[in-house]
C-alpha cells in the first residue's frame, strides 16, 4: 500500500523522493499503532500546558494603550466654522467649531481610498510642532509630543471611504495645536501625522 | 477503497451529513450578520465576512478535534467520526475564505506583495504586546491546506498511512497556532474577557476530553494477560462474545479483534489498512468484518478484503477450551487463511 518512490516520474519525482525521505524518517510502525496513541497522549499533554500559557501570556500582554473599539462618527449637523485645514493628497482634515469656540468637531474627509483599512486617529499630547516620519515607531518620544499610542487619546477610526465627524473635547486658549496621527493598529505603525493651528 | 479514483464517495449519509454541515454553516452565518447588524450597524461587509467565517471556522475546528476522543469514550459519536473529513474541508474552506480576504483587505493596497507586507508589514517578532498575529493564522492555513488536499483517500494511499498520519497530526500545531492567532489578535483590539472564556473554555474542553479518552487507551493497553499455555493467551469466556462483535486484546505491542461469526471464533488485527481505525469496535455485516470509521470491509477467516479490494490485515490462531478462549499473539502474514476456533469441537478438546 505504501508509495515506492520508483513508481513515480516526471513532474512528480520530486514528491517521490520528498515521500521516500519522510517514509525513512519516521519510525512508526504502520502495523504497531499503540506509539501513534501515545503520541497523540504526549501531544495533548504538552497542549494541556502550552494553550493555558499562551492564553494567559497574550492576555497579559495586553498593552495598556486605549483600546482601539468603533468609535461611530457624529450624526450631527456639522458645525458652521472650519478653525483649521489640513488637505493632503489623500485626505482633508478639517477642525469644525461655532461662534463661542465651545463645540468642536473633527472631519475626516477620503478624497481617495485609504491604502491602510485598520486606521484611528489619535490625538497626541500636544506641543507647539511635529515632524513624524511615515513610518514612526510607536515606541519613539514621550510625554508632550509623544508618537507612543499609549499617550495618546482615541479619536474615531475610519475606513478606507467616506466622510467622517468626530466630536472632540477642546479646551481653546489660541496658540494651541492639535496633533493627530492615523495609525494602523494592524501593522502597528504610525501611517501620517497631521498638526492643525488652533 | 475503490478501485477507481471517484473524487468523492457519495451515500446517502454522507449527503445527509454534508445538508447538516451546511445547515448548520448557514444558519450560523444568518445569526451571527443578524447580531452583528443589530449590535454594530456601522460594521463594514469586508469586516462581517472576515469576522463570521473566522469565528465559524473555529467552533467547527473544536468539534472536529472533539470527534476522536468522543468516539473513543462512546461508541455513539461514530457516525461524527465517519464524516469528519467533510467537515474538516467545510472548516479549511471558511478558514481560506477569512485568510484570503483579511490579506486582500489589509495587505493588497500597497505597492508590497501581500505575502511579503503578511510578514514585514508588522516586525514586532519580539514583542508579546505587539506580536505580528497574522503570520500564526497562515500557518495555521498552509497547514489547514496541505491536510485538506491531501484528505482524499488517493493520498492516503500514496503518500503511505505513516506519512499521511504524521502530515495530519499537525493539525495540533495548527490548533495552537490559529488560538494565538485569536488571543494576539482580535481578543488584543476587543478586549472582551467574554472572548478569552469562550476561547479558553474551549480549549479547556479539548484537552480534557483528549487526555480522558488517551487514559482510558493507556489503561487498555496496559492491562496483563498472564494465563498463558502452549503459546497461547487466556482472554475471556465465550460469553463475553457477542454474536457478530468482537472484544478487543492488546497483547504485547498491539491490539487483537476476537471476533464470533455465527459458530466460530476467528482473531484478527484490530487496525484497518485505511486509516488506522478498530476493526474490533465494528460488527459482521454480510459476513465482513466491517470497520466503524469508513466501513473498510474483510472476511474474518483470512482479513482479507472482499475481491476486487486488495486490503489485508493479519490474523491468529484461536482455540476455545471449556468456553474459554485462547489466543495466540503471534500473527500470521496478511490475509493468510485460519478456520477459525469452532465452538462445539473446541470445547470438548
Amino acid at each position: 500500500m505504501d508509495l515506492q518512490g520508483d513508481h513515480y516520474s516526471g513532474n512528480c519525482c520530486i514528491l517521490a523522493i520528498i515521500i521516500k525521505a519522510l517514509d525513512k524518517c519516521i519510525k512508526i510502525e504502520i502495523l504497531m499503532i499503540k506509539p501513534q496513541r501515545r503520541g497523540h497522549y504526549y501531544a495533548w499533554i504538552i497542549l494541556a500546558l502550552l494553550l493555558p500559557a499562551g492564553i494567559v501570556f497574550a492576555w497579559l500582554a495586553i498593552s495598556n494603550a486605549e483600546p482601539v473599539k468603533w468609535i461611530k462618527s457624529s450624526n450631527s449637523d456639522l458645525l458652521p466654522l472650519i478653525k483649521s485645514s489640513s488637505r493632503k493628497k489623500e485626505y482633508c482634515v478639517s477642525l469644525r467649531t461655532d461662534k463661542n469656540y465651545t463645540q468642536w468637531q473633527l472631519e475626516w474627509e477620503n478624497i481617495t481610498p485609504l491604502t491602510v483599512p485598520t486606521a484611528v486617529i489619535y490625538r497626541m499630547p500636544s506641543r507647539n510642532a511635529l515632524h513624524y516620519g511615515r513610518q514612526g515607531n510607536r515606541n519613539e518620544g514621550g510625554g508632550p509630543g509623544s508618537t507612543k499610542i499609549e499617550d495618546g487619546i482615541l479619536v474615531g477610526r475610519i475606513e478606507a471611504r467616506g466622510i467622517y465627524v468626530f466630536p472632540i473635547n477642546l479646551d481653546y486658549s489660541g496658540n494651541q495645536e492639535l496633533n493627530l496621527i492615523l495609525y494602523d493598529f494592524i501593522h502597528q505603525q504610525i501611517v501620517d501625522t497631521i498638526n492643525l493651528a488652533l | 477503497m475503490s478501485t477507481s479514483y471517484v473524487a468523492v464517495g457519495w451515500n446517502r449519509q454522507k449527503k445527509i451529513y454534508d445538508w447538516l454541515i451546511f445547515g448548520f454553516c448557514f444558519v450560523y452565518l444568518s445569526i451571527f450578520v443578524l447580531l452583528s447588524l443589530i449590535f454594530n450597524g456601522e460594521i463594514t461587509f469586508e469586516t462581517l465576512l472576515i469576522r463570521s467565517s473566522s469565528t465559524l471556522a473555529v467552533l467547527l475546528l473544536h468539534v472536529i478535534l472533539a470527534i476522536g476522543p468522543l468516539c473513543r469514550l462512546n461508541k455513539n459519536f461514530l457516525p461524527l467520526l465517519y464524516n469528519r473529513r467533510h467537515l474538516g474541508v467545510t472548516m479549511f474552506s471558511l478558514a481560506l475564505l477569512h485568510g484570503g480576504f483579511s490579506i486582500f483587505q489589509f495587505h493588497s493596497l500597497s505597492n508590497t506583495n501581500p505575502f511579503v507586507s503578511l510578514f514585514i508589514s508588522n516586525t514586532n517578532y519580539d514583542s508579546l504586546a505587539a506580536f505580528p498575529f497574522q503570520a500564526l493564522g497562515f500557518f495555521a492555513l498552509v497547514i489547514f491546506f496541505l491536510m485538506a488536499i491531501t484528505s482524499h483517500d488517493f493520498w492516503l494511499h500514496n503518500l503511505s498511512p505513516k506519512v499521511w498520519k504524521t502530515l495530519h497530526m499537525f493539525v495540533y500545531l495548527a490548533y495552537f497556532l490559529v488560538l494565538m492567532h485569536v488571543m494576539f489578535g482580535v481578543i488584543h483590539y476587543e478586549r472582551n474577557p467574554v472572548f478569552v472564556i469562550i476561547i479558553f473554555a474551549g480549549a479547556v474542553i479539548l484537552v480534557a476530553l483528549h487526555l480522558l479518552a488517551g487514559i482510558k487507551e493507556r489503561r487498555f493497553d496496559n492491562r496483563k494477560f498472564n494465563l498463558i499455555k502452549g503459546g497461547f493467551v487466556y482472554v475471556c469466556s465465550v460469553d463475553e462474545l457477542e454474536n457478530s462483535r468482537a472484544k478487543i486484546f492488546c497483547l504485547g505491542k498491539e491490539r487483537i479483534a476476537v471476533f464470533r461469526h455465527e459458530s466460530k471464533i476467528y482473531a484478527i488485527h484490530n487496525v484497518c489498512k485505511h486509516q488506522g481505525g478498530p476493526l474490533g469496535e465494528g460488527k459482521i455485516i454480510d459476513g465482513c468484518i466491517t470497520c466503524p470509521w469508513h466501513g473498510y470491509q474483510y472476511l474474518p477467516h483470512n482479513g482479507q478484503s472482499p475481491p476486487p479490494f486488495k486490503e489485508k490485515v493479519s490474523t491468529y490462531d484461536v482455540k476455545v477450551i471449556n468456553d474459554v478462549v485462547w489466543l495466540n499473539p503471534k500473527p500470521y502474514p496478511e490475509g493468510m487463511e485460519r478456520s477459525g476456533a469452532s465452538l462445539t469441537i473446541d470445547n470438548h478438546e
